[in-house]
């Protein structure tokens, strides 16, 4: 049986061959063991070297901006499209990308995956009691090779928090799905954490988000890798008027991290890149996910955060009871 | 060389916070930093790296040049107050030697920098040296180890159940003369030492050829330039983690006719940093901020102090989202040139 990756490369192939794309994005190994980073093909060739598998990887969606923002208006020719490798929730930050009129479907190739959920070397790590020397992932366990001794961890222990949470373990539609395995991950909508949050007085929970955000060292990666957040200028990179001073004060951090979580409102699709790039590990999760929580209950949605044309916090109804 | 017990650290500490403020790495929802200890018993070893290097010590993200006030009718100017004694604890070798980097930076030369000099003579750094270097450290390559004294005042290597202390300067001399009773004469233990100055990190050593800047010099248009900052997302992640990236702004807040005038760290990577008046850009893609980074600690900084401007902490390795490895950039123009 073939594996995903030499399937990939099988119709990245002939992609290129058949002059259906100018790019492919996707992952390769990156420089320390166990780490994934984004690739892009310009042929065959250069795509001999990606791979596809279960560790952790940044979200590409967000790629698709730079590299097709001389032709953001107008339909490509076919051999100008550019392909992305597409999980599930990769698709969300497509999709939001073509909502917010900032890509054209048109001009992608969406070469979907479906997902069981990404692994965490850093729990693995933890379990193994050191830094794993080798890892291999099969289909329920997660081998973690120490020093002196191995470990099988089962997949679910290991599994990225964020994963646990997913909403959508494949891309709903795709011009080319690579397994036709539907994964199946569990869906758990968790908001325990963000309810202990609720529970605390409103001193408390100043505090909590004030000992957050004080870390914050305000290098942006948050807003630099979310999909949500794609204005062509942003608010906080212009200096006049400057919107945020560039001293770090407590209030300012609030202001900076409270006005990107409203302006995402009702837009994030909950894939946890704004955490996972954070340097200082603020749960900007939480932040994103009380909002959400606070859409799908007064605007009685099942599930906030996914793009579609009409949105709860994007359109208006005149018989809107304004209750506020 | 002396002993300090495990149990002793805290004393130690709260004695010398009664007269200096204290930096030491604590854990705050789990989440390792150096920050201001008020509670002695907080302090932690339980990091390889904290997320924060010394350099927030010395050299702060932000900081207030000056206040004024009623600038309308009597301008009263009020400068910044003398800075407490400070020390920093548990910091690690590969961050105290970069301490060293930044002094040719602010102190050496014609011109020096009141504010670091200043947080500098009246700061002390204790270093504790690394028990287990990760994946990310690569501090072997630039002829420092896990036991590294350079820059520390007092190095205290870990033991089973003791640090063993090492004294550096006169400055850490006299911190353990003037709390003897916390130490304990044990004579030399040099095979303690050398067993932390001959490991090897993981990565192993990058060998960065001394004339690397000299190659590095033609490379201004070097296609690898671009393909590394295809990846690149423009956060400024890798320049404020990094323990001797010191670009700075300088900036007025007003509040009507109050203010202050600040300094605040700046990145290189971010697009409004090379911005111009007339809204020229010099460097209007990441591809030349990406090169700015790299050619800075590579080539500019090698010629102007005759040391490569990296330390192999491996915090920007760990922290950027995207992969952007500095020893992948070193190995692949050492192999290219």
């Amino acid at each position: 049986m073939m594996t995903m990756t030499e399937k990939m490369r099988e119709q990245v192939k002939e992609l290129f061959v058949n002059n259906e794309i100018k790019l492919f994005i996707g992952f390769e190994k990156g420089f320390t063991k166990f780490s994934r980073i984004p690739a892009f093909a310009e042929n065959y060739d250069e795509a001999k070297k990606m791979i596809i598998d279960e560790f952790e990887t940044p979200f590409l969606a967000k790629y698709l901006i730079r590299e097709l923002e001389e032709v953001a208006a107008g339909i490509v020719e076919k051999s100008e499209r550019v392909a992305i490798l597409t999980r599930g929730c990769d698709y969300l930050g497509i999709r939001r990308l073509i909502v917010d009129n900032i890509i054209l479907r048109e001009n992608i190739v969406i070469v979907g995956i479906p997902c069981d959920g990404l692994i965490d070397v850093k729990k693995a790590n933890k379990l193994l009691g050191e830094e794993a020397r080798e890892i291999t992932i099969d289909e329920e366990n997660v081998i973690a090779k120490g020093k002196t001794e191995n470990k099988i961890i089962s997949k679910a222990e290991v599994v990225l928090d964020r994963c646990r949470q997913c909403i959508m373990c494949e891309p709903k539609e795709s011009d080319i799905m690579l397994a036709e395995k539907t994964a199946n991950v569990k869906k758990n909508k968790d908001y325990s954490k963000i309810e202990e949050i609720e529970k605390m007085s409103a001193k408390e929970r100043y505090e909590f988000w004030s000992r957050q955000f004080e870390r914050c060292i305000r290098c942006f990666a948050c807003r630099d890798a979310c999909t949500a957040c794609n204005c062509r200028k942003c608010i906080f990179d212009i200096t006049e008027p400057e919107m945020l001073e560039k001293t770090v004060a407590t209030s300012e951090q609030f202001m900076f991290h409270f006005i990107r979580a409203f302006h995402v409102a009702g837009r994030c699709s909950a894939c946890g890149e704004c955490e996972r790039v954070c340097p200082v590990d603020i749960p900007l999760g939480l932040l994103n996910g009380k909002l959400r929580k606070d859409i799908e209950f007064l605007f009685n949605v099942e599930e906030a955060g996914i793009p579609s044309e009409i949105e709860p916090l994007g359109e208006f109804k005149l018989d809107d009871p304004d209750e506020w | 060389m002396n002993k300090l017990l495990r149990s002793n650290v805290s004393c130690l500490l709260k004695k010398l916070s009664e007269h200096t403020e204290i930096y030491a790495s604590t854990e705050e929802d789990g989440v390792c930093i150096l920050a201001k200890l008020d509670n002695y018993e907080e302090w932690t070893m339980n990091y390889v790296r904290t997320a924060n290097s010394v350099k927030d010590v010395f050299f702060p993200q932000n900081e207030e040049i000056m206040k004024y006030k009623d600038a309308s009718s009597d301008l009263k100017i009020e400068a910044p107050k003398p800075f407490k004694e400070r020390i920093a604890f548990g910091v690690r070798p590969c961050d105290a030697a970069a301490m060293l980097l930044l002094d040719d930076v602010f102190l050496k030369g014609e011109f020096y920098d009141s504010y670091y000099k200043e947080r500098r003579e009246k700061g002390t750094i204790i270093t504790i040296a690394c028990e287990k270097p990760d994946q990310h450290c690569f501090c072997t390559s630039f002829d420092l180890s896990p036991g590294a004294t350079e820059g520390s005042d007092i190095v205290l290597y870990p033991t089973e159940d003791f640090f063993l202390v090492v004294e550096v300067t006169e400055k850490g001399k006299k911190l353990i003369k003037d709390n003897a009773e916390l130490f304990e004469d044990i004579g030399a233990k040099p095979e303690i030492v050398d067993s932390y100055k001959n490991m090897r990190t993981v990565l192993g050593d990058v060998c960065i050829p001394n004339d690397l800047n000299e190659k590095l010099k033609g490379e201004f248009d070097n296609s690898y330039w671009k393909k590394i900052a295809r990846r690149c997302l423009g956060c400024g992640n890798c320049t404020f983690v990094c323990p001797t990236c010191h670009c700075f702004a300088v900036c007025d807040v007003a509040r009507g006719c109050d203010g202050k005038r600040a300094r605040t760290w700046d990145s290189c990577k971010f697009q409004d940093f090379f911005l111009m008046a007339g809204d020229h850009n010099p460097r209007p893609t990441q591809i030349e901020r990406t090169r700015q980074r790299f050619m800075h600690k590579l080539n500019y900084f090698k010629e102007k102090y005759d040391k490569y401007q990296c330390i192999g902490c491996g915090r920007c390795v760990e922290k950027c989202p995207v992969g952007v490895h500095i020893a992948d950039v070193i190995t692949h123009m050492k192999e290219e040139l």
